[in-house]
């Protein structure tokens, strides 16, 4: 893994002591809510490197109500961005949820996922 | 989800545990009109049968006739080849009738004759009556069917059209047909295979084509056997559907159905009558109208065992099937749920089906789990079958499928046991298949993350059945405290009083709960909630003044009225009761209802009633959907 996910709240320039978010949690949403998870990926690996990130896991309904975009304007299922340079951390992604209407379940689970391309 | 439990059972309390469920056979006495309109016969002792009616869904249950035989028994004796009280009940809502079949056992000369009663549908809706003599009941008009039947053995299969009532003479099916409009009954028809082995069971579809379950002993085999009748053709000639290859194995609790592909499901405990006494739960379907089967053995659930007749000791499975106007079948049958303590339980699956070609198997799903002690026997239960049984029910959400169950059993023979049973009864959606999801588990399968991706969870508010400590929970923040505050600056001191319902009680009253647990709270009433009494205007004019002294309680976003549901043993829904004591009055708090702000609890609102003659909080109904 040559990649970590940086937090919101990092300020530094270098992905290598970068502050870490090992997980998410996005706490009690309504039926129909949006709720937004920001980070960056930082690049630990000693190369240029693109990625790609999705939503994955074992419920596609869950997958299929997550989208992400790069300036909060034009969201997709996905998104990738290129050179990435060594110890370098990418522009921000936005990460947006919507909580399906499933009045039989209370809670759930879904993967950001990241690709090195 | 708190308010699963929804019903009241059919009756609460009787001494005969063959009253609803009968041991090995197929007695349809459990119905319901297309309306919605539930029906049950039932026998709670050896001479009596008992028509109830519920028109709220399974919430009341109203007594409609009761029908006392003062020189006859209404049952199959034990050690037959069934046991317990044969009772059938046919609802024609075109003509009118309401028909329950029977059978009179006379023990001097040990014979069973077979009986129709046939009453006015609407007049045993209008005028619910107690008769006493079962030979001599208002509105009968067919009387006896036919005397000295084979060990009381009979079933019914009824369309729009006719009934058609098949019954054993001298180890042969014989047929009669009953006009629904003259209550003429038609010559005999008998089916020359012979002998007829133990019991049989039959269906109708709606071009009055019947289809008959029935076992051959013939050669020194049990074999399982299908053939038609229609009045047209006369019988048809039977269909091998299992040969079980000897004596040692036979059929038990036969069930056969039609789907609204025209398809039968036959079901049947296969028993093993030697040494071990075991049971294999068997569906076999035919997509040919007989011609062929496709016989299938149920794979028992790890741990489950045989159930056992406890009166007789005779293995039974209890099986019934029931067919869908969209395809496929609904089965149940009973075993035991371990081999410790040999609690029976009865469970249902789906038989689903796309095109009529080819059926798929369902998981194994317990019912009556909400109506019940884990540690009670649930020995057996009923569908509740369409009152004209042509007429299909869908089955696309089988939760809206309705059963009645025996809930304990009993050791009497006699139908006088020591211990009482409860004949209990539920939608599907009560237990089974409490939720129709494409995964079927009712939660999402949680995911774990790997080297190349990070776990995001989540919970959801606000959904329709939860009964839910948000402040506990956490579901707080700055707002949640602002209230809080605002709470103690203007809110009145109050206290609350909260009685939990005893499941093991008999009573509908105060006696039914606990001591209460005190707490106290800043409230505030809302001093505009409350309304003048509003005239009750009926059809010929005002007639009353109704109350309306309810009014809104706010309470602060710590306190939670939190609630159980429950069915005592006395059949009564029983719900937790908060009162609320406050400037010499006492209220009644129900409907609470959260709010947020930012996904922050903030507070809630209840009515409150206050507490009187008119409203016992502790005697009065609940509705399942109140919180």
């Amino acid at each position: 893994m040559s990649w970590k996910l940086v937090s919101k709240t990092y300020t530094g320039p270098d992905a290598g002591g970068a502050t870490q978010d090992s997980s998410y949690d996005l706490g009690y949403i309504f039926y129909e809510q949006a709720k937004d998870i920001i980070f960056r990926v930082g690049n630990t690996g000693s190369s240029t490197a693109a990625f790609k990130v999705s939503a994955s896991g074992n419920n596609q309904a869950l997958i299929d109500a997550v989208e992400f975009s790069q300036n909060k304007r034009d969201w997709d299922s996905q998104v990738s961005f290129s050179g990435i340079q060594a110890n370098e951390i990418s522009d921000t992604v936005f990460c947006r949820f919507t909580v399906p209407v499933d009045t039989y379940v209370t809670s759930g689970t879904f993967l950001i996922r990241i690709d090195e391309l | 989800m708190p308010n699963r439990i929804t019903n009241r059972p059919i009756m609460p309390q009787v001494y005969n545990h063959w009253g609803l469920i009968s041991n090995n056979l197929q007695c349809k006495n459990i119905v319901r009109q297309p309306g919605g309109r539930l029906w049950a016969a039932v026998s709670p002792g050896p001479s009596q049968i008992r028509l109830l009616m519920s028109e709220d869904n399974g919430f009341t249950w109203q007594n409609m006739i009761t029908n006392v035989s003062d020189v006859t028994d209404t049952r199959l004796v034990a050690d037959t080849n069934a046991d317990g009280p044969m009772i059938t009940l046919t609802i024609s809502e075109q003509w009118d009738n309401l028909d329950v079949f029977y059978v009179e056992y006379f023990s001097g000369t040990d014979t069973y004759d077979l009986i129709c009663g046939r009453y006015s549908l609407s007049d045993v809706i209008a005028n619910p009556q107690e008769a006493t003599d079962a030979n001599n009941i208002t509105g009968e008009t067919t009387g006896i069917i036919e005397e000295d039947i084979y060990q009381g053995l009979y079933d019914v299969a009824m369309n729009d059209q006719e009934t058609f009532v098949f019954f054993d003479l001298s180890n042969q099916i014989v047929v009669r047909r009953i006009s629904p409009r003259s209550s003429a009954v038609s010559s005999k028809v008998t089916l020359s295979t012979t002998p007829v082995f133990n019991i049989f069971s039959t269906t109708v579809n709606a071009n009055s084509v019947c289809a008959v379950l029935f076992s051959h002993q013939t050669g020194g085999e049990n074999i399982v056997k299908y053939v038609s009748y229609d009045e047209t053709n006369g019988w048809g000639t039977p269909v091998t559907i299992e040969n079980f290859g000897g004596t040692d194995n036979e059929m038990r609790d036969p069930s056969i159905a039609y789907d609204g592909y025209g398809n039968l499901c036959a079901l049947y405990t296969d028993t093993d009558t030697t040494g071990s006494g075991d049971t294999t739960i068997t569906y076999a379907i035919s997509t040919d109208s007989g011609a062929t089967w496709d016989v299938n053995d149920l794979s028992r659930t790890e741990g489950h065992a045989a159930y056992y007749d406890l009166a007789t000791g005779d293995p039974s499975g209890r099986t019934q099937v029931i067919g869908a106007s969209d395809g496929g079948f609904l089965i149940l049958y009973t075993e035991s749920a371990d081999t410790t303590d040999y609690v029976a339980k009865t469970y249902v699956r789906h038989i689903t089906t796309d095109d009529g070609s080819t059926y798929t198997l369902g998981g194994e799903k317990e019912i009556a789990t909400n109506s019940s002690k884990s540690t009670d026997d649930i020995t057996g239960a009923h569908f509740f079958l369409p009152a004209t049984h042509a007429r299909l029910m869908d089955f696309r959400d089988p939760g809206l499928v309705r059963v009645a169950f025996n809930i304990g059993d009993g050791a009497a023979t006699a139908q006088d046991d020591i211990t009482p049973s409860t004949f209990g009864q539920e939608l599907l959606f009560s237990s089974a298949y409490s939720s129709v999801l494409d995964t079927d588990t009712e939660v999402y399968t949680i995911d774990t993350p790997d080297s190349d991706s990070v776990l995001v969870s989540f919970n959801i508010l606000g959904g329709p059945n939860e009964n839910v400590d948000y402040y506990t929970l956490g579901v707080t923040g700055d707002f949640t405290d602002r209230y809080i505050r605002a709470f103690d600056h203007i809110g009145n001191t109050m206290r609350l009083l909260r009685y939990e319902p005893d499941i093991d009680n008999w009573m509908n009253d105060r006696s039914a709960f606990g001591d209460p647990t005190e707490y106290s709270s800043k409230c505030i009433f809302s001093p505009q909630s409350y309304g003048f009494p509003a005239p009750e205007i009926a059809p010929d004019g005002f007639t009353s003044y109704v109350e309306q002294d309810a009014r809104i309680i706010y309470l602060p976003p710590d306190i939670h009225l939190a609630r159980t549901f429950q069915v005592n043993k006395g059949g009564y829904l029983k719900r937790t009761v908060w009162l609320c004591q406050f400037d010499g009055n006492e209220y009644e708090l129900s409907q609470v209802v959260p709010y947020f702000i930012r996904n922050q609890i903030c507070y809630y609102t209840a009515n409150a009633y206050v507490v009187g003659p008119s409203r016992d909080p502790f005697a009065r109904d609940v509705l399942p959907s109140e919180t």
